[in-house]
């Protein structure tokens, strides 16, 4: 019994400096936001009134707050499942021996390294529409017969800004990738050769259930982040046209500090809390055993 | 979040405080060894947030200026980004005034946030510093831009508009003359770029990407058939010169074709790159362009770029966006009085001729532009002064950031074909009401 | 390169354990297979390599062309070369202070993170207590609200504490946000460590503090070198904060000095490409160096012996 005190007192000592941290500088701050979302208040009217969910109803009705809504699952869905894919990939090739190996390593790493602002901006001129590389490249291969408006043209702004999204952000899940391959004993793969198991059978049965709970973390922090996206799609569009590329964090932006509505945009920050906790509650439940300690 | 009216907030300020306190230690240390010398010589400490211009030492060696000729007072100088980030700029300004600790005590703010500021009591009213024979200096324009409520909350420092640039070495070669007019606009571009055969030549670049500039344009097309977006405090952006605006926007990209849907994801400088890079025969910009146009290592059309005020419908008149930054002095200033002594400086027509001669940035006091030496440096910047004299405000009202999100969504929406041109224009009319309350 | 045991061998190719499993073909059919798995493989590894580093070519290219070229295509390569744009970044201003500024930033939340992360991480993984799952849960919740939501209350809490312009009003927010990270990842490495490792170490008398430091941590260094380079990198990149916690040059960290590169409307894209060549080259430099530490089967190799 003694015993078992001991180990959640130094449980919790371990775990006090992180706290003091996230307490102090993100929940403290993030329930302050919470708080004046249930309040009327802006910049240019005197006083704040409490109204308690009075914001959260107005959002329910708010036609542009279902849009950003719509478009912000969609681009989180959309790159967290290429960044997957293709960090999957990367993770596979690059755990393998090969001359260079330390390069094409550092190389990959590249799109991660470069500031968020600046790749954005550099992307923009790749697409843009009359001087674009992306344009000439596809004109002088005879694909496309003349130059596209990526960015201005709806439905195709969106995915401009996840494949951009998506360029950027892979490394970190080839990285977290081939680090989970990295603990998974080599022992295993001789042990199913020896038992006669194809590569195909060695991946489903060995890899893939012991990378799981690497990828479903990277895949985890990795949405919550993209939930979140800004800079990028900031930088190119601007949420336009017409709304099309309007995310909850350009809105959010938007109301908070170029309306300076600070009640209204409080709500919709405390919307992307909700649905986000929502989507980590799903994640610690797929999650739940693997993080027991047995 | 915007002061402290919720008791709650105190209560989270403790926690915080005990929580870092730890951390804030050291620099607390500096802090005190800071005022302690503030204190020794009995100085005044001010701090002047300022927007970037071109490099960081105009402004300080002005700043330095300052300080030589008021002895007793020190000023820091907050560099903020540059215009083009202006909402970055906006949100520093929200963050810092809202904090109400008297820093800075004299900021820069786009002539559209005046009336948010001085609304919201974040700016202190100037009207005891100044007389109107100071107001009649400047554009009247600009000092209706720095009023609100009756009081004068803003202070000119700099003017800018949109112009019409041109090629003229094309519409010389075609005998054409500048454009009057949209109709001659339209038949010049249409001309040129059928008989030039450059399949990269453009006809009319202009900025239509969601953003603050897709207002500043529409303004401008508004204003050229004779309408405005409010008048007084009635919304009238619905009408027929709203109508006919809105729809000739339209059809410069879908039905004249002498712009390229690429506009929809124009702002100031992606419009200008290829303007300058030879690609393009008409402009709509700041003035900002014609020295860059001017620029070999920028562009390849040097000695080929003239400017004119923008065409018009043959209802309205050409129509100039008023822009440029002005300033302003927080509320909670400590040294109200020594602040107002710098914005007295900075605005000195000693100082606008100066930042006109090194800078190129454009003076609010009118006689500035009579200045010989300037006459004779900056021929551009003196011509403009007939188009300044004529600039268009923007809305002015406290509530303008919030129109301008609603006006960017629903004149964006018409130009890519969401919604027809008066469903649009009627959407906005709505919503403009609706914040006007 | 190291010697790597537990080099999954998936693809192919695989260095000197990558035969496929063709037991029944002939010797000549399996070398033909064997190359053209090389082949193969050298064409993937190469478009991975295209995709990466295309983009960022393209940049370095823009930063060698004059500026009136810009806006036109073709030619792709520049018909004339200038390193202007490079001369630009420093004759305004000392650029380099940037550099400084963020190495010290980035530096620094690297290493505490990485020290607090790795106690939390330990806790998360190894020890049992009450509230383990919920707090777990609150350590994300760092990452559900948008950051721009949250500058307002943490500027006026810096304000209040003088922290404004400081390196610590970087490094104190950081750590704050690339924690969940940190405790996250940590902790699923730690938990994948096998529980005899450590009890075998604690028989020999060590504490859990010094099995966590002896045992565990060495045999996690592929997660701590790489949450250590994406901390460093999320740090090195951070633009928000440190636009809004920091004023001045002594202070300001590259984004910020990417960002004061514009004069007026004007961006000169040629020195911002140039900028940012030069603040990404020491990145892939120092990725080239603690990359040889991700990948290396440490657990499998302790396991053997």
């Amino acid at each position: 019994m003694r015993h078992r005190y001991s180990e959640h007192l130094f449980a919790f000592a371990l775990l006090l400096p992180a706290f003091v941290l996230i307490v102090a500088v993100a929940l403290m701050p993030a329930s302050e936001t919470l708080w004046t979302s249930l309040h009327k208040v802006s910049m240019i009217l005197p006083g704040s009134d409490f109204i308690g969910l009075g914001n959260y109803e107005r959002l329910l009705r708010d036609g542009r707050f279902w849009n950003a809504w719509r478009n912000t699952l969609y681009f989180t869905a959309a790159s967290v499942a290429l960044e997957t894919l293709i960090g999957l990939a990367i993770a596979l090739v690059l755990s393998q021996n090969f001359p260079l190996r330390g390069l094409v390593r550092a190389a990959v790493l590249v799109p991660w390294a470069i500031p968020t602002v600046v790749s954005s901006r550099l992307w923009g001129l790749i697409f843009n529409t009359d001087f674009g590389l992306a344009n000439y490249l596809l004109r002088s291969a005879g694909i496309l017969e003349s130059n596209k408006n990526w960015l201005g043209e709806i439905g195709w702004a969106l995915n401009v800004t996840v494949l951009v999204d998506v360029w950027k952000t892979t490394p970190f899940m080839a990285l977290l990738i081939m680090a989970g391959l990295s603990t998974i004993p080599g022992d295993l793969y001789e042990a199913a050769r020896v038992d006669g198991a194809n590569m195909l059978q060695r991946f489903f049965q060995i890899t893939v259930p012991l990378l799981l709970p690497v990828m479903l973390v990277a895949v985890m922090l990795r949405a919550l982040d993209a939930f979140r996206v800004f800079d990028v799609i900031y930088v190119m569009t601007g949420g336009g046209p017409a709304d099309s590329t309007e995310v909850m964090s350009t809105l959010t932006y938007k109301i908070l500090f170029s309306a300076t509505q600070f009640g209204y945009g409080s709500t919709l920050a405390g919307a992307m809390f909700i649905t986000l906790l929502g989507v980590s509650l799903v994640f610690l439940y797929a999650l739940r055993n693997r993080l027991e300690v047995d | 979040m915007s002061d402290t009216k919720l008791s709650r907030r105190n209560m989270v300020k403790v926690g915080v405080g005990a929580a870092i306190g730890a951390a804030a230690a050291t620099s607390a240390g500096t802090r005190r060894r800071t005022s302690a010398a503030v204190r020794r010589q009995e100085e005044v400490q001010l701090t002047f947030a300022g927007i970037k211009m071109f490099g960081p030492d105009q402004i300080n060696a002005v700043l330095r200026d300052f300080e030589a000729a008021n002895p007793g007072i020190k000023v820091q100088y907050i560099e903020l980004p540059t215009p083009n980030n202006s909402t970055e700029v906006h949100t520093y300004l929200v963050n810092s005034l809202n904090a109400k600790n008297g820093e800075p005590d004299v900021f820069t703010q786009d002539c559209i946030w005046i009336p948010e500021f001085g609304g919201a009591g974040l700016s202190l009213p100037l009207d005891d510093f100044i007389t109107e024979e100071d107001k009649a200096a400047y554009f009247p324009g600009l000092i209706e831009t720095c009023t609100w409520d009756g009081k004068t909350v803003g202070w000119p420092w700099f003017v800018d508009g949109g112009f019409l640039y041109y090629r003229k070495d094309l519409l010389d070669k075609y005998s054409l003359a500048a454009p009057k007019s949209w109709d001659e606009l339209t038949n010049a571009a249409q001309e040129i770029v059928s008989k030039e055969g450059n399949a990269e030549l453009q006809g009319f670049l202009w900025q239509a990407k969601q953003a603050e500039v897709l207002v500043c344009d529409w303004v401008e097309f508004l204003g050229s058939a004779g309408g405005s977006t409010l008048t007084g405090l009635d919304v009238t952006i619905n009408n027929d010169a709203g109508n006919q605006a809105l729809q000739f926007m339209h059809d410069l990209i879908y039905d004249l074709k002498i712009t390229p849907e690429a506009v929809l994801t124009y702002d100031e400088e992606p419009s200008r790159q290829p303007f300058t890079g030879g690609n393009a025969v008409f402009l709509r910009n700041w003035s900002y362009v014609y020295n860059l146009a001017q620029d070999p290592a920028e562009s390849k059309v040097v000695d080929k770029v003239a400017f004119e005020p923008l065409p018009h419908f043959p209802d309205g008149k050409s129509t100039s966006c008023l822009g440029g930054y002005q300033f302003g002095l927080n509320a909670s200033s400590k040294h109200p009085e020594e602040a107002f002594k710098l914005i007295e400086f900075l605005s000195s027509p000693e100082s606008q001729k100066r930042y006109a001669l090194e800078i190129a940035i454009a003076p609010t006091r009118t006689a500035v532009y009579d200045d010989p030496e300037l006459k004779e440096k900056n021929p551009f910047m003196v011509g403009l002064k007939e188009v300044f004299t004529g600039s268009t405000p923007r809305p002015v009202h406290p509530a303008y950031p919030q129109m301008s999100l609603a006006m960017q969504s629903g004149l964006s929406a018409a130009l890519a074909n969401q919604t027809g041109v008066k469903e649009a224009l009627d959407d906005i009319a709505q919503q403009l009401k609706d914040i006007i309350g | 390169m190291a010697t790597t045991p537990s080099s999954p061998a998936l693809l192919p190719v695989s260095g000197e354990k990558g035969a496929v499993t063709v037991g029944t073909r002939s010797l000549s059919s399996r070398r033909a297979v064997t190359i053209l798995g090389k082949v193969l493989f050298a064409l993937l590894a190469l478009l991975i390599v295209i995709w990466s580093v295309g983009p960022f070519l393209w940049m370095m290219i823009t930063s060698i062309k004059p500026d009136r070229d810009l806006a036109t295509l073709p030619p792709i390569l520049p018909t004339e070369i200038t390193f202007n744009h490079y001369g630009a970044l420093f004759e305004t201003r000392p650029f380099y202070r940037y550099i400084i500024n963020s190495t010290i930033v980035s530096v620094a939340t690297t290493l505490v993170c990485l020290l607090i992360g790795s106690l939390a991480g330990y806790a998360f993984g190894r020890l049992r207590f009450p509230g383990r799952l919920p707090l777990l849960l609150a350590v994300l919740v760092v990452s559900m609200f948008p950051q721009i939501s949250i500058v307002a209350p943490i500027y006026r809490m810096f304000q209040q504490r003088g922290l404004l312009n400081t390196y610590e009003a970087l490094i104190i927010p950081y750590n704050a946000f690339a924690l969940p990270l940190a405790i996250w990842i940590l902790t699923s490495f730690f938990r994948s460590i096998p529980v005899e490792l450590e009890d075998a170490s604690r028989v020999d008398g060590t504490t859990r503090l010094g099995a966590l430091f002896r045992v565990i941590l060495p045999l996690s260094l592929p997660g701590l070198f790489t949450t250590a380079i994406l901390v460093f990198i999320a740090a090195w990149n951070e633009f928000l904060f440190a636009l809004t916690f920091t004023t001045s040059i002594d202070h300001q960290t590259i984004p910020v000095g990417i960002a004061l590169l514009p004069a007026m409307y004007h961006v000169p894209w040629g020195n911002i490409a140039a900028a940012s060549t030069l603040v990404t080259l020491p990145l892939v430099v120092l990725v080239l160096i603690l990359q040889r530490w991700i990948v290396q089967g440490i657990v499998a190799g302790a396991l053997k012996g």
